[in-house]
């Protein structure tokens, strides 16, 4: 029977889930906003994230919380990567060029990470206190998703004052804006870019971490879903929009779960389904999403 | 302070500029006048190197910078205000002139945003607002408060006076005489050859991507075909 506690479980969950769509939207939101690129590549960095400290702490024994630390640097080492490697040399080249090395980068990635972890999927674990619940009267949560829920809030408020506080943040916004107009003030986009590219590339690699957690499992190709999911989210929320990506992922993650949740059982296999059907409602009705400014016509 | 020696610009294979050269001496304003289309804004572009030279030099106190990064020109002291103003809607006024002086690291900053809101003082008064809320005459002031923030040596003005009521045009060359009477070097690029001539003391005409009339403003204004296209007869 569909009991209060049991929906309250159910949203915790939908929250928990929404959470991680929305650090990833974020990501993808602030890169899409300077350099108008759809970074299909993201899940894969979540991928990659999860197995770095996958083997960081269960093969080697690292200590937790220096393992989430490695793990942010080598998310940020990932994000250096990415730009130089792939788009440095596509600047004002148009939008095109971006999107497909983007996809074929994730390609890549998923190939690489299929030859070296094999195609099995790998039982995850994190510290055996993320698993204590907290119990809240009729309901409980465990810690791993308080963890969740609390650092896509921190990461997000910590981002936004960043983008508000920091002479770098102003020069990324003006850039969003104007990239000509910010070379033109003397703005060094290259390394706007690429700020952009570290801090999205090191919260997806910890959205790794805590996907992993949630789920207990790894496997080379979660990637894929879990990148065109934030994708989902950035555009519901209005592409560009940091508080609006923050909101399409907790609209999608809820909506997701509770359709698995509160649907009879048989309707699971269509939460996919569900989930971009929503997407194309909320398009035909606000086609610049919930939070979104129109596209300016550049000029 | 600034020489341009024979330069070719292309936008892929259409050339834009062909073999333009033209002087700026220290302490002088020199505008550089033509039609629309003439190649005005992508020689200020290729002094504030957003476009790069195919051939030919840029000489900015002595040194060939064609080849050097936007963030390093604006470092050496060049500032523009870019045609159409470009302000940072989105953005304060405050924010606005702040990245006006993003290349600078010295301590003169404050006293710097102080006298520019002294030359504007509406700027100060809308220090929180956002820019896009600003009328056409206050972008305009903003975007020339914006460039000062760099301390600029060398100041690139592309059409000032575009699409802003005659008064304030008037407004905008008196901030323009005001500033170069500060020690500003003063590239201006205009459509309107009568304002233009009243601050300038040499003048380039660009035609097609070529500069075929240069002299000083009394001499270019009296030439025929100036007068034709320029100011109405
Ligand atoms: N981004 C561009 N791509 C291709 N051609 C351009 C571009 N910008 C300007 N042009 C062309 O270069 C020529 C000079 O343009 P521009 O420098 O903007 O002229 P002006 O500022 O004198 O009006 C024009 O023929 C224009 O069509
Ligand atoms: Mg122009």
């Amino acid at each position: 029977m569909l009991s209060a506690s049991y929906f309250a479980q159910q949203l915790i969950n939908g929250i928990v889930l929404g959470s991680m769509y929305s650090l990833l939207a974020l990501g993808m939101t602030v890169v899409y906003g300077i350099l108008r690129l759809i970074n299909f590549a993201h899940g894969a960095f979540v991928m990659l994230g999860a197995f770095f400290i996958y083997f960081l702490t269960s093969l080697w024994n690292v200590p937790f919380p220096l393992a989430l630390v490695a793990l942010a640097i080598f998310g940020g080492v990932m994000g250096v990567f990415y730009d130089t490697v792939g788009f440095r040399k596509l600047r004002g080249r148009g939008e095109l060029p971006l999107l497909i090395t983007s996809l074929g980068i994730y390609i890549f990635l998923e190939n690489l990470a299929k030859m070296i972890f094999s195609p099995q999927s790998y039982a995850f674990s994190a510290p055996d206190y993320f698993y204590d619940r907290i119990s809240l009267g009729n309901v409980s949560i465990a810690n791993i998703d308080v963890f969740t829920i609390a650092s896509s809030i921190i990461i997000v408020v910590a981002f936004s004052l960043f983008l508000r506080k920091t002479k770098v943040g102003i020069a990324m916004r003006a850039t969003a804006e104007d990239l000509e107009a910010a070379r033109m003030m003397g703005i060094n986009i290259d390394k706007v870019i690429l700020t952009a590219f570290i801090i999205g590339t090191a919260i997806a690699a910890l959205t790794g971490f805590m996907w992993g957690a949630k789920y207990s499992s790894i496997q080379y190709n979660i990637g894929f879903m879990i990148g065109v999911k934030a994708f989902v989210a950035v555009v519901i929320g209005g592409l560009g929009s940091v508080a609006g990506s923050m909101l399409g992922g907790y609209i999608l993650g809820i909506a997701e779960i509770l359709t698995v949740g509160l649907l009879p059982p048989g309707y699971a296999p269509y939460r996919d389904g569900i989930v971009f059907t929503l997407l194309v409602i909320i398009l035909l009705t606000r086609p610049s999403g919930l939070l979104g400014q129109k596209e300016e016509v550049r000029i | 302070m600034l020489k341009l020696d024979k330069v070719d610009v292309y936008y892929g294979a259409i050339q834009a500029l062909r073999g333009v050269s033209i002087k700026v001496d220290e302490g002088k304003v020199v505008s550089l006048i033509g039609a629309n289309g003439a190649g005005k804004t992508t020689t200020l572009k290729t002094v504030i190197g957003l476009l790069k030279p195919k051939k030919g030099k840029v000489i900015y106190k002595g040194e060939n910078i064609a080849h050097l990064s936007s963030h390093k020109r604006v470092k050496m002291g060049i500032s523009i205000v870019p045609e159409g103003r470009r302000i940072f809607s989105r953005l304060t006024v405050l924010e606005n002139l702040m990245i006006g002086a993003y290349t600078r690291e010295d301590k003169g900053i404050k006293d710097d945003l102080n006298f520019v809101m002294d030359l504007f003082p509406i700027l100060r008064e809308r220090e929180n607002q956002l820019a896009g809320t600003l009328s056409g005459g206050e972008q305009q002031m903003l975007a020339i408060a914006r460039a000062l923030m760099g301390r600029p040596e060398l100041l690139l003005m592309d059409e000032p006076s575009l699409g802003l009521a005659p008064n304030i045009v008037i407004e905008v060359y008196k901030t323009i005489k005001e500033i170069n009477k500060r020690g500003v070097t003063i590239l201006l690029v205009e459509q309107n050859v009568n304002m233009a001539q009243r601050v300038s003391s040499y003048m380039y005409v660009l035609e097609n991507g070529i500069v075929n009339i240069s002299g000083t403003p009394q001499n270019v204004v009296s030439l025929d075909e100036i007068k034709k296209a320029y100011l109405g007869g």
